[in-house]
């Protein structure tokens, strides 16, 4: 966090937001930003309907590498935890990967 | 109707062709048999054993209920409970799983030739390792995925969770020293392998930093970037190799080599894991994903003939890569590839709580152990392509052989393998080294085995790139077991110590972070440095202690598994684990006990040690040689200890298990099973199925 995030930035740019638009966060700037352009990111969403099959590998690329965890975990805390404050982009990358390297990750 | 007929028939189909394939393989013995029938046996063995076995398995003995509300979604805290499509999870599993060991045990058992390291890897994996692994998956998912030694101490009791966390760090130091060695063996004398694989470490940090603060989070352009750069340094390392002033700096022997591999472990394991060990991970993943399609699509494209006979005169104990008979040491030494313990530690550890249905436990569990075993195939082919004399040549000791290579190809060209200096040094010529000779371990011959098929399916000029690609890919993956090895050590010994001062238990302590993890590369260290000292080869001793303590931590994950079997009232199924179970421990106990008991000095560790000392007292060897025999004369005795405690730990295990079993069985108080209770799943949603 640390960037100046307010709870009440947030959670405004999350209550703009629903299910399938992902903001991604790296600044308050960034949340200030997308609440001005929320309906404008609306229109053009298409994330839920069925996807052809060149987006459909890219979605899976994305997310079999961890390329787009941050959105995904964006999407979740919004769903669950709309009170609270996520974290920035790049504190939820140095949790995640401090996370994953705590246990028994790869093998012989 | 129509449709179950023509599943009949497709699956009569696919059992015919099957043990066609396989029965050529087992009764071939002209002078060459085409790798596509070993490809084509694999699959059928895979598709049969997962529609008919897996399946039962599931739906008979597991009884997993798609109905059932998995971790992921019950504790859904977009963190590391997350409910996830089961491609992605097959993916992170799978790279989880498959690290070097089914590339370098089946390279190495090819000593006895190509049919039994075969038939091992495919039914040690459809009756062992998949089994293993899909029923530990299944029994952590019933119980928010705890670990195997959680599990172990909830489900049988206090020993046994000790057994196994105990089995796992040692397990890990030896892994973790003979992988050094592998790549030690890679890299003495080369150039052009050492600087290609130094590149990589600024590389993995140049990426940490670029996903760190250029441009947190975006894994794919970071690892794209990290990926050019390797291929550069691939590259890059074949121009070092013809700069007289500049190949010398990268021109060492094993030993200078291996004291580098020592600190740079230890360097990593204290540095923070966004800086060297995350980037490297992604770029070592994406690297081994593209290197095994790579590898799938050239033998099948180039279909290469298998050189090496079905048998070679080596079952009788006297192979020259490491000692002992076909029995039971082919069983040891391919551990990975037919059935690891170290997945159980994987299949409960991140992957249960990323399942978002029971349902796909079969094809995770079963289906990636499944994938793993194509992949030792795959070693195992590359390896039977060489011309066997060349293979032996290359992995042969020097103790062995000889030091000359006049001396080595009449040695090996005596045991009816013929090869000659002048093949040697041209082989040597075209992968851009000056010798081939004694590089033991099993990553150099299956690099010149990986460049012989890419070069016939993408062009001989690239030779000694597709060479030193090979190299490069086994060590970048080998690093990056190193690293995650050694701090896994470090925070299991760091949970050992916090039972005995507070401190030392906490993470983030400097002074205990530093402590640990110099202890673990201590211990590792120590039998990297012993390894490369002694001339006979360290594999000779390390792999077979490798393969014992992995084969007894699977046996391990099974008892765990039949304990929870038996406890709910299922006795009847318990075959399906403890037929793999007491396999394991009729070969860990017959490998252990040769291993201490042999008077071969090549097998027995106590007979070696014993002919070094008596040969040390009347001084009979070299001023050179009497020098190291008290560290090689202690580490045999060592190793023998070592032996002795991961079989007791093993019968320790499985008397625990049978205690536990018996007492259910007479109606006496066991511990409770800790499964937890049935929750509706609510999560039908699409995107989470495929």
């Amino acid at each position: 966090m640390g960037t100046g995030l307010t709870e009440r930035s947030a959670n405004e740019s999350l209550s703009a937001v629903n299910d399938s638009s992902f903001p991604v966060f790296e600044t308050a700037e960034d949340i200030d930003q997308y609440i001005a352009q929320s309906d404008t990111l609306r229109t053009n969403e298409t994330c839920i309907e069925p996807l052809p099959l060149l987006s459909y590998i890219w979605r899976a690329i994305r997310e079999l590498s961890g390329d787009d965890a941050y959105e995904r975990y964006i999407a979740q805390h919004a769903a669950n935890y709309p009170d609270t404050t996520p974290l920035a982009r790049k504190d939820f990358f140095l949790y995640q990967q401090q996370q994953k390297w705590s246990g028994i990750q790869r093998c012989c | 109707m129509k449709n179950s007929l023509a599943a009949i028939l497709v699956w009569i189909a696919v059992a015919l062709l099957g043990s066609a394939a396989l029965g050529g393989i087992a009764l071939n013995r002209g002078e060459s048999i085409n790798a596509l029938w070993f490809i084509t046996a694999a699959l059928c063995v895979y598709a049969i054993a997962y529609r008919f076995y897996a399946t039962w398995i599931a739906t008979n003995v597991l009884l997993i209920d798609p109905t059932r509300a998995t971790p992921a979604e019950r504790l859904d805290n977009g963190r590391d409970y997350i409910p996830t499509n089961r491609w992605i999870v097959f993916g992170h599993h799978f790279a989880a799983i498959a690290g070097p060991g089914p590339l370098v045990g089946p390279t190495l058992a090819a000593q006895f030739g190509y049919l039994p390291g075969t038939l091992w890897i495919l039914f040690g994996a459809v009756l062992g390792g998949c089994v293993q692994d899909m029923v530990t998956l299944f029994y952590s998912t019933r119980r928010n995925g705890r670990s195997l030694g959680q599990m172990a101490r909830d489900e049988l009791g206090a020993i046994g969770g000790i057994a196994a966390l105990t089995t796992t760090l040692f397990i890990m130091i030896i892994l973790i020293a003979v992988l050094g060695l592998v790549v030690v063996n890679a890299m003495k004398h080369s150039p052009w392998a050492t600087s290609t694989v130094a590149a990589t470490i600024p590389i993995a940090m140049l990426v940490g930093l670029y996903m760190r603060t250029i441009r947190p989070g975006r894994v794919l352009e970071g690892s794209l970037l990290g990926v050019i750069l390797l291929l550069l340094a691939v590259a890059g390392g074949g121009w070092i190799e013809h700069q007289p002033g500049l190949r010398e700096f990268f021109d060492h022997p094993g030993l200078p080599l291996a004291w580098v591999v020592i600190a740079y472990g230890f360097a990593a394991a204290i540095l923070p894991v966004w800086l060297l060990l995350a980037p490297r991970d992604y770029l070592s993943t994406y690297m081994k994903l593209g290197t095994i399609i790579l590898l799938m699509l050239a033998i099948v494209w180039m279909q290469p003939s298998i050189k090496m006979p079905a048998f070679t005169q080596f079952v009788d104990g006297t192979g020259p890569i490491f000692g002992g008979k076909l029995f039971p040491f082919v069983f040891i030494t391919i551990a990975c590839g037919a059935i690891s313990g170290f997945h159980a530690l994987i299949a409960s550890g991140t992957t249960p709580k990323l399942l978002s249905n029971e349902r796909d436990i079969r094809m995770i569990g079963f289906g990636g152990m499944a994938l793993e075993s194509f992949v030792a195939i795959m070693a195992i082919i590359a390896a039977t392509v060489l011309d066997p004399g060349v293979f032996f040549a290359i992995n042969s000791p020097a103790g062995i052989v000889g030091k000359e290579a006049a001396d080595a190809v009449a040695k090996i060209s005596s045991w009816g393998f013929p090869v000659t200096v002048a093949q040697m040094n041209l082989l040597a010529q075209q992968m851009g080294e000056a010798t081939l000779f004694a590089r033991t371990g099993g990553a150099p011959s299956l690099a010149v085995g990986m460049a012989s098929i890419f070069g016939s399916a993408f062009g001989q000029g690239m030779l000694a790139m597709w060479y030193h690609f090979a190299i490069m890919f086994e060590a970048i993956f080998i690093l990056t077991t190193l690293d995650a090895g050694t701090r896994v050590g470090r925070f299991m010994l760091q949970d050992m110590l916090g039972n005995i001062w507070k401190p030392l238990g906490r993470t983030s302590w400097y002074p205990s972070v530093l402590l640990s993890s110099g202890i673990i590369v201590a211990a590792w260290g120590y039998f990297l440095y012993i390894g490369v000292i002694d001339p006979n080869g360290g594999v000779n001793i390390l792999w077979p202690l490798f393969g014992i303590s992995n084969q007894i931590l699977a046996a391990i994950a099974l008892c765990v598994a039949t304990g929870i079997l038996v406890k709910s009232d299922k006795l009847k199924y318990a075959w399906i684990t403890t037929l793999p179970l007491v396999w394991l421990i009729i070969i860990t106990s017959s490998a252990a006990w040769e291993k201490i008991t042999s008077t071969d000095v090549r097998i027995g560790f106590l007979a070696a040690a014993n002919d070094l000392a008596t040969k040390l007292a009347s001084g009979l060897l070299s001023p050179e040689k009497a020098a190291i025999a008290p560290q090689l004369i202690f580490n045999q005795r060592l190793d023998a200890v070592l032996t002795l405690f991961f079989v007791c730990m093993l019968w320790l295990i499985v008397f625990d298990m049978l205690r536990v079993c018996i007492r259910y069985l007479n109606g006496k108080p066991v511990p409770p099973l800790s499964e937890v209770s049935y929750q509706l799943t609510g999560m039908e949603k699409a995107w989470v199925r495929d």
